[in-house]
């Protein structure tokens, strides 16, 4: 017997949603054992609650003042948890550091999801397609884990994100930052995606790249490729990688790397396209990314010289 | 050439548009007042399931939850036009997400609990969600139509034996469009106010008088009465005429006796909507060696969906309104409209003609191929002038098709000689040209009459107000007829208030449809300016004014003595010379006609399948234009929804009839970020017929558009595209297949 009202037919209204607005840690983690969602920007949360009718408890991560940090040393980057994204996306400082992860943020949604959407939440929602993230797995991103307790650690990107809209978060912990690994002296990161529309679209397939050539800025001496949306989470394409270490990068070379990302990735065939033409957009955007993430070097070299 | 004539009031200022941009405007659900009573439905998760059984009582136990409404509570109401077949509540559900059961609760959480908490049984019925499966089912969704065929229509003109013998060349193919949801900006929301026995229903309508004329049948019968009321309207494009919320709503007001509202969530607006009909077109065109176009054969299928709305209509004209763009000798139209467990469909921009534009004037160019003629050249050779009487019984009046040709030639020309071909081992560029034409109303629309009325009513404060029938649905309404009553009486726009729509008050209007409002609304204008001024004239020998004192000046006056209600006068417009169309569309069904001749370059991924739209030419023969601003919205707006037409949207429903993509992350309307250049060209037509010699420009931009794209991409790739939306991957998938 089929159910008599299905659940995609439940009318989407958002439900009545008692906010809560802690002001510290203490609180935020209060409000959560007592049932609370934490709410970040709220961007995909809104619309789960309308759809699904919960959570109805939130809890609003914006009034824990040090998740508004963005903290540079060095070549590290540290992102506090209420940072929205259209934030760290006008940081040209940033864009120089981490290019693959802010020409992600760039691109997510809107104007005005970008303003409201954060970068830990676009981590915490999982989502194989979340244009910030094979950004983030190409600059080694670790993800900062606190509970009620005030214990804290450290968890790889690619081991937070376990599956489709799943992580490793345990009951009673959450996220309070992203960190990740800047780029140094003869090194470049590029991030693209394909997507049908201009904006307010979700990619069909993306993919970052991270290049550092030798001393002759030329010869790749390490690379590494992330792919979005053509697999249960981002994969990390380390064997196409590889094929680049030690070389130049001719249009050969690309192109054998590009078909080894197409051949090693998992896309889905869905409404929104067949697996093949997800692997055809992964070729196409690979030879195009890894060039893009070799042009800031030598791009920014020129400069340099330039000055 | 195109010089533009001077618009009314130069270039008018869109007040109504700085309104909305401002955010001053307010839409039906910014009128529900805090406690008023919500609505919402149980829809069928089956696409054709009958209804065993219906328990209501777990529902009605929750607090909170009001009422509840089943389908024995409308027995005898199905709603349509001109066919009656949709039930308010249904007891055999046709499509997934069709309303059985009605709730009326307090409060939205109580509405939502108590939707959840009906038990309503089904059986199962086989489904069909393609016009094929529907022709070979066995099992007919509605007991009146055995095979699934609603209607089907001939059109044959002309000696087909002697043209087919004339002919040298055919082109044909078969070509599929897709069903889109409109695409509005403000989702379908209802409000019912109640006072007595007066229903006062308050939404967004292409046609309050004849909505009112409908349902004050339906709730004569409950011993209620009924108004309309249209607030501002956020779009519609030809999907807000009757719907069942309407009577659901009405009939929770009547029983409760206080204010009830339903607001449509978007996802539920889109399973619950209505559709563009899809349509399978199979067409050859005959021409002979030297460029005659001479036959034309059309056999088209059109999916009606679950009910049928304006689906014969749309289908005949799409059968047969593109032919009337070139002088064929001979046409042979035949089409069917069959009944699927899709959302039911409904009229869309270019009632039918996107559909068929986009398969004829593809291939009117592969003919020009064939035969070695420049596309425009066989377009202009065969085109239809003024003077002309079609094959279909159009009197062509006025007719600057060869004009538009002319104008989109020039500047394809003066791109190309710009932009010399790139050779490029990953983009190719290409251009394409398409034709479009579209009447002014339909006289077969309403078979009763056709025609227009519009009441100017001196206020005792004196403002002069505009009181009409014929609404505004964000095409311009408001601001065209009180620019036009304001030029004629020589009367500052700001002593003019404009009502529109409230039919407590207004003059009965058979509504906003066919691209006719801005033609028959502002005949009726200029006649009511006409006897105004008239009725002013012998208001002022009487109070002792010169005869010849300005309408202001006698205004004035009137209000001064008192004497206001003297001030009043109903102008009218019915034209003289159309005719009620046969059975096969046969008839001179419009006033006047317009024409446009649309061309874009584009730029192909091949790597990637991804069109980008580099420039868009539309050229348009609207007669005179009465605001430039607006007709270049019109146009624009247009272009842009036909590119989503083209290229992008479409309806996704599974192998259950379930709509794959209920929101716009899926069905991928335009977003600004995907805006293209767009250069407006119109002609220096003056229709005589006109108001101040102008046509009409709401439904024409979009017609050409997906045909335009179709010919540049194979300009630039050298694939035909026979098939809606041409999504990257389709194209990328053409390319790797035929080369």
């Amino acid at each position: 017997m089929m159910p008599t009202v299905s659940p995609v037919l439940r009318p989407s209204y958002l439900p009545p949603v008692e906010l809560h607005r802690p002001n510290d840690l203490g609180e935020l983690f209060a409000c959560v054992a007592a049932g609370a969602c934490p709410l970040a920007g709220g961007t995909d949360l809104v619309v789960w609650a309308s759809q699904r009718g919960e959570p109805r408890q939130l809890a609003w991560t914006g009034g824990i003042d040090e998740w508004h940090i963005v903290d540079i040393s060095g070549q590290q980057v540290r992102i506090g948890a209420a940072v929205p994204l259209s934030r760290i996306a006008r940081s040209g400082e940033l864009r120089s550091l981490i290019s693959a992860v802010i020409e992600g943020a760039s691109v997510v949604g809107s104007v005005q999801l970008r303003n409201q959407a954060t970068l830990v939440g676009n981590v915490c929602t999982a989502s194989p397609g979340g244009d910030t993230l094979p950004g983030l797995y190409v600059h080694d991103a670790m993800v900062d884990v606190v509970n009620a307790a005030g214990s804290r650690r450290s968890i790889k990107i690619s081991e937070f994100i376990c599956a489709p809209g799943k992580t490793n978060l345990a009951p009673g912990e959450l996220v309070a930052g992203v960190t990740v690994r800047g780029l140094g002296p003869l090194e470049g990161s590029a991030f693209c995606r394909f997507t049908q529309r201009n904006a307010l679209d979700l990619a069909l397939a993306s993919v970052a790249a991270r290049v550092r050539f030798e001393s002759d800025e030329q010869t790749v001496a390490q690379a590494s490729i992330a792919l979005g949306a053509v697999g249960p989470t981002v994969l990390d394409a380390g064997q196409a990688a590889a094929l680049l270490v030690g070389r130049t990068l001719e249009p050969t070379q690309l192109r054998e790397c590009a078909n080894l990302a197409a051949e090693c990735c998992q896309p889905i065939t869905d409404h929104r396209a067949s697996a093949d033409y997800r692997r055809q957009l992964v070729r196409a955007l690979t030879e195009e990314i890894v060039l893009a993430a070799a042009k800031q070097v030598t791009a920014g070299c020129a400069s340099v010289e330039a000055s | 050439m195109s010089e533009i004539q001077p618009p009314v009031q130069g270039p008018v200022s869109a007040t109504r548009a700085t309104e909305r941009a401002r955010g001053l405007a307010r839409y039906a659900a910014d009128l529900i007042l805090p406690g008023t009573v919500l609505v919402g439905v149980a829809r069928s998760p089956h696409a054709h399931a009958r209804v065993i059984s219906i328990d209501t009582k777990p529902a009605l136990e929750i607090p909170g939850v009001l009422a509840v409404l089943t389908p024995a509570d409308f027995d005898g109401i199905e709603l349509g036009h001109p066919d009656t077949d949709e039930p308010v509540l249904t007891r055999v559900a046709r499509y997934v997400g069709e309303a059985v059961v009605a709730v009326a609760a307090s409060d939205q959480d109580s509405l939502l609990r108590g939707i959840e908490a009906l038990h309503i049984d089904y059986q199962v019925l086989p489904h069909a969600c393609s016009v094929a499966d529907a022709l070979t089912l066995d099992q007919p969704l509605h007991a009146a139509y055995p095979d699934n065929v609603v209607r089907r229509f001939n059109a044959k003109r002309g000696d087909w034996q002697a043209a087919e013998q004339r002919v040298s060349t055919w082109v044909s193919g078969t070509f599929q469009t897709q069903a889109v949801p409109h695409a509005y900006l403000e989702p379908r929301a209802t409000l019912v106010r109640v006072n007595g026995e007066l229903l006062e229903l308050v939404t967004g309508s292409h046609f309050p008088s004849v909505l009112a004329e409908t349902y004050r049948e339906i709730v004569a019968g409950w011993g209620a009465q009924l108004e309309v009321v249209t607030p501002d309207i956020g779009g519609s494009f030809g999907a807000k005429w009757e719907h069942p919320t309407h009577l659901i709503c009405l009939a929770f007001a009547h029983r409760l006796g206080c204010d009830v509202a339903m607001v449509l969530p978007r996802r539920d607006d889109m399973i619950a909507g209505r559709t563009r009909l899809a349509m399978r077109i199979q067409m050859r065109i005959g021409a002979t060696d030297d460029g005659e176009l001479v036959a034309k054969e059309t056999v088209l299928w059109a999916d009606n969906g679950a009910y049928s709305a304006h689906g014969p209509a749309v289908t005949l004209a799409a059968a047969i309104r593109m032919d009337n763009l070139y002088r064929f000798s001979a046409l042979n139209a035949k089409a069917q409209l069959v009944y699927t467990n899709n959302i039911p469909s409904e009229c869309f921009r270019g009632f039918g003609s996107p559909q068929s534009a986009f398969a004829q004037e593809q291939l009117i160019d592969e003919l020009a191929e064939r035969l070695g003629i420049d596309p425009i050249e066989l377009r202009r050779r065969n085109a239809v002038r003024a003077g002309d009487t079609t094959l279909h019984g159009w009197q062509v009046g006025s007719c600057g098709f060869t004009e538009c040709l002319d104008a989109i030639q020039q500047r394809v020309q003066a791109h190309q000689h710009e932009n010399p071909p790139s050779i490029n081992s990953r983009y190719r560029f290409g251009y394409g040209v398409a034709a479009g034409t579209h009447g002014i109303s339909n006289r077969g629309y309403d078979r009763r009459f056709d025609r227009a009325l519009l009441s100017l009513v001196l206020a005792p404060d004196g403002m002069l107000c505009i009181e009409s029938g014929e609404v505004e649905i964000g095409c311009g309404t408001v601001d065209l007829f009180g620019a036009i009553v304001a030029e004629r009486l020589k009367l500052d726009r700001e002593r003019i208030r404009v009502v529109l729509g409230d039919t407590a008050t207004v003059p009965y209007g058979l509504g906003c449809f066919a691209s006719r409002t801005a033609f028959f609304g502002g005949r009726a204008a200029l006649d009511a300016s006409r006897q105004f001024a008239r009725a002013c004239s012998h208001l002022a020998i009487e109070i002792g004014l010169p005869a010849k004192a300005s309408i202001a000046t006698v205004i004035d006056t009137a209000v001064a003595v008192g004497r206001t209600t003297e001030l009043r006068a109903t102008g009218r417009y019915e034209p003289k010379h159309v005719t009620l169309p046969d059975e096969s569309g046969y008839g001179n069904t419009s006033p006047a006609y317009t024409f446009g001749a649309h061309a874009c370059c584009v730029r192909i991924d091949i790597v990637t399948g991804l069109t980008n739209v580099v420039h868009y030419w539309a050229a348009h023969d609207t007669g005179r234009v009465l605001n430039l601003q607006r007709a270049r919205g019109q146009v624009v707006g247009g272009v842009h929804q036909g590119l989503g037409f083209a290229l992008a949207e479409t309806t996704l429903v599974d192998n259950h009839g379930r709509l794959q993509n209920p929101g716009y992350l899926d069905d991928r309307v335009a977003t600004f970020a995907d805006a293209v250049p767009v250069e407006c060209i119109f002609t220096s037509t003056f229709e005589q017929e006109g108001p101040n010699g102008a046509k009409s420009i709401a439904e024409p931009p979009i017609i050409p558009v997906a045909a335009c794209v179709a010919n540049a991409i194979h300009n630039a790739t050298g694939t035909r595209q026979r098939r809606l939306p041409m999504t990257p991957e389709r194209i990328w998938r053409s390319l790797h297949t035929e080369g």
